[in-house]
């Protein structure tokens, strides 16, 4: 029996990662400088969106739970303060604190009626939730509508936001990598304690409710408490990317677009696009998709076209179409085994 | 309010009848293939905007246009089956939805390249109206009722008195006992998404004169049929019904208070009824 039980990831099994994804975001300014300055700007955003990502993917990924409405809680960290902030002319930080903990709640008294459902049901509730919270958002007059909120205040952070361009080992940096920074420091303690989460026991409870809601219950385990929890979890943090959205990356400005549907059925691309079951997929799955779009939008624009969207939507749902049919677990996942074949295939036409 | 009742509940049951159309597709896809198809409301917009086009671009006669908007909602769905859904059918259910979500994406952003992003509408059978309570309701809009009922009719026999409906029935009761039996499952498959393609493609030539069909109409159609299929129970096609037509009567009701929130509301509802009763309104 003793050597079914996995032995545990070596320590600097799980810390490297982490320490990579640190060094990479440090020098990143480094490289996105001059022509390239715009790169900075597009790193935020990613940064903004694998923080989503990482809560969704513990939720879908290894607890097995389909969410299609985060975009609604995302929604919700960004408008709580922001009305707060605009409309009742609250400071600053005390707005933020208390639209994160109204998300929260809101998303804990909503977890609990609809984690009772399963599958499909759950799918389309919380498809129903995201769109409600969406098209709320672009109706209400107290959100400014359509026009959204603009002339938000921003974060200053004792003035470290607020610096104009810097110097970083000898190289002037761009004013925007503080920001990149702040998001992406956001990013890499997220991640960090995901994988954490994920390879300790609790992590383990996780993947039992995915791949066994009965059998998990039956061996002691509340699966209804541990899904809310998860549930509520994700959606923290959806609305903590969606403060850092609208307080960090944006020059004070938001508009109910960036939280529609499209935006719901990005993140549940970004996702799957990595693979469902692992932390740094969501991550990939965040960095591929944001710069893809990039990628079309530049392309279009250099071929004269105006409106870009609709060659992303096609772009986007061929690539997870193709992706979701040659390897269902997901890009990193799939593109693990095919090196794995290749080795394989390697070694044995060396051994022949 | 009271002498505009009779226009609200006409024009909610005619909506609903439409919504109950899109849901008997989805609900006979899902019955018998198991896959939640979030694609179905692109199916209705391939149907409504391909009549319209016929009609309005290249003048054909609607009893021409209205076959060949249907014909190629269900060729859509045969070529859907073929090329998304069946290299898949090992993926896990949630890779499935999602996977009938990119299809929606791809549809969608398809049909906007193929007819552009104009609205497009059709002529309504007849433009004469009929007093209810102290509003009109277009005749038009009442000849929908039978359209659909008589729709429904032909699919209960299908299913009742073809071999084609009897073999669907049986992979929709037992995959595996179905295969064992000699039928194919991936036959019965293509053969459900086709018509249940075509069911779509149907409430969209109907609605198209209605409410003019964009290329992005579908989400929100697709949206209400899925809805009202899950309403009436998964798999119930007399739910499905049931459950479309208290869908567009709700939503009828609640445009005469707020037509802003309409959307909003109806969803709020659904979700509500979604956590009261998950087996659905009709269940046994």
């Amino acid at each position: 029996m003793r050597n079914m039980i996995p032995r545990a990831k070596p320590f600097w099994k799980t810390y490297i990662g982490p320490l990579i994804l640190a060094l990479v975001v440090l020098v990143f300014p480094l490289f996105a400088r001059g022509d390239y300055a715009y790169l900075i700007e597009l790193g935020r955003l990613c940064g903004v969106y694998v923080i989503i990502v990482v809560g969704l993917t513990l939720l879908m990924g290894y607890t097995g739970q389909v969410s299609l409405g985060h975009a609604g809680f995302y929604a919700l960290g960004a408008y709580i303060p922001a009305v707060l902030v605009n409309t009742y002319h609250w400071p600053l930080t005390a707005a933020v604190l208390v639209g994160l903990t109204v998300a929260v709640v809101v998303s804990a008294a909503l977890a609990s009626p609809l984690l009772r459902l399963r599958g499909n049901h759950l799918a389309l509730a919380t498809l129903c939730v995201g769109i409600i919270i969406g098209e709320s958002v672009a109706k209400f007059k107290i959100t400014g509508g359509v026009d959204g909120i603009v002339g938000l205040p921003q974060f200053r952070l004792f003035g470290f936001l607020e610096m104009s361009d810097f110097r970083l080992l000898g190289v002037t940096v761009d004013a925007g990598a503080a920001k990149l920074y702040v998001i992406w420091a956001v990013v890499w303690v997220c991640v960090t304690w995901a994988l954490q989460l994920v390879s300790s026991p609790g992590g383990r409870v996780l993947r039992a409710v995915e791949g066994d809601e009965d059998a998990a219950q039956s061996l002691g385990i509340d699966t209804y408490k541990v899904k809310v929890k998860v549930f509520v979890v994700s959606c923290a943090l959806a609305a903590l990317a969606g403060v850092l959205y609208a307080f960090v990356h944006t020059e004070g400005y938001l508009a109910p677009e960036a939280f529609g549907l499209w935006m719901n059925v990005q993140l549940v691309m970004m996702v799957v696009i990595g693979g469902m079951g692992s932390i740094w997929g969501g991550v990939a799955g965040g960095v591929i998709l944001t710069g893809l779009h990039e990628i079309i939008s530049l392309v279009g624009s250099t071929l004269g076209a105006a409106d870009t969207s609709r060659i992303e939507h096609i772009v986007f749902g061929l690539l997870l179409g193709v992706i979701l049919i040659l390897s269902p677990s997901g890009m990193i996942p799939g593109l693990r085994r095919l090196a794995r074949t290749i080795s394989r295939l390697w070694t044995k036409d060396r051994t022949l | 309010m009271s002498d505009y009742l009779g226009v609200f509940f006409a024009n909610g049951i005619v909506i609903g009848c439409i919504y109950a159309l899109i849901a008997l597709g989805f609900n006979v896809i899902y019955s018998t293939t198991g896959v939640i198809n979030f694609a179905q409301g692109e199916f209705v917009v391939v149907g409504g905007l391909t009549t319209a086009w016929l009609c309005s671009s290249l003048s054909w006669p609607l009893y021409l246009a209205a076959p060949a908007g249907i014909a190629a909602a269900a060729l859509a769905g045969l070529i859907s089956y073929y090329v998304a859904i069946r290299p898949a059918r090992n993926a896990s259910p949630v890779a499935l939805i999602i996977l009938t979500i990119a299809l929606s994406i791809v549809l969608k952003s398809g049909a906007s390249f193929v007819w552009g992003t104009d609205h497009y509408t059709l002529p309504k059978l007849s433009e004469q109206s009929i007093a209810v309570g102290k509003g009109t309701v277009d005749l038009h809009a009442f000849l929908i009722i039978p359209i659909s009922a008589l729709l429904m009719l032909l699919l209960a026999g299908f299913f009742r008195y073809t071999v084609a409906g009897l073999k669907m029935r049986a992979c929709a009761s037992d995959r595996d006992g179905a295969r064992l039996c000699g039928v194919s499952p991936d036959g019965a498959g293509a053969r459900s998404f086709t018509l249940g393609a075509a069911l779509a493609g149907a409430a969209g030539v109907v609605i198209t004169p209605m409410l003019s069909m964009l290329f992005d109409s579908g989400t929100m159609l697709g949206l209400k049929g899925f809805s009202a299929a899950i309403l009436g129970g998964l798999g119930n096609p007399v739910g499905c019904v049931v459950g479309g037509l208290i869908i567009g009567v709700l939503e009828q009701f609640i445009t005469y208070f707020s037509s802003g929130y309409k959307d909003i509301l109806a969803l709020a509802i659904v979700v509500i009824l979604l956590l009261i009763r998950p087996k659905g309104i009709v269940s046994r």
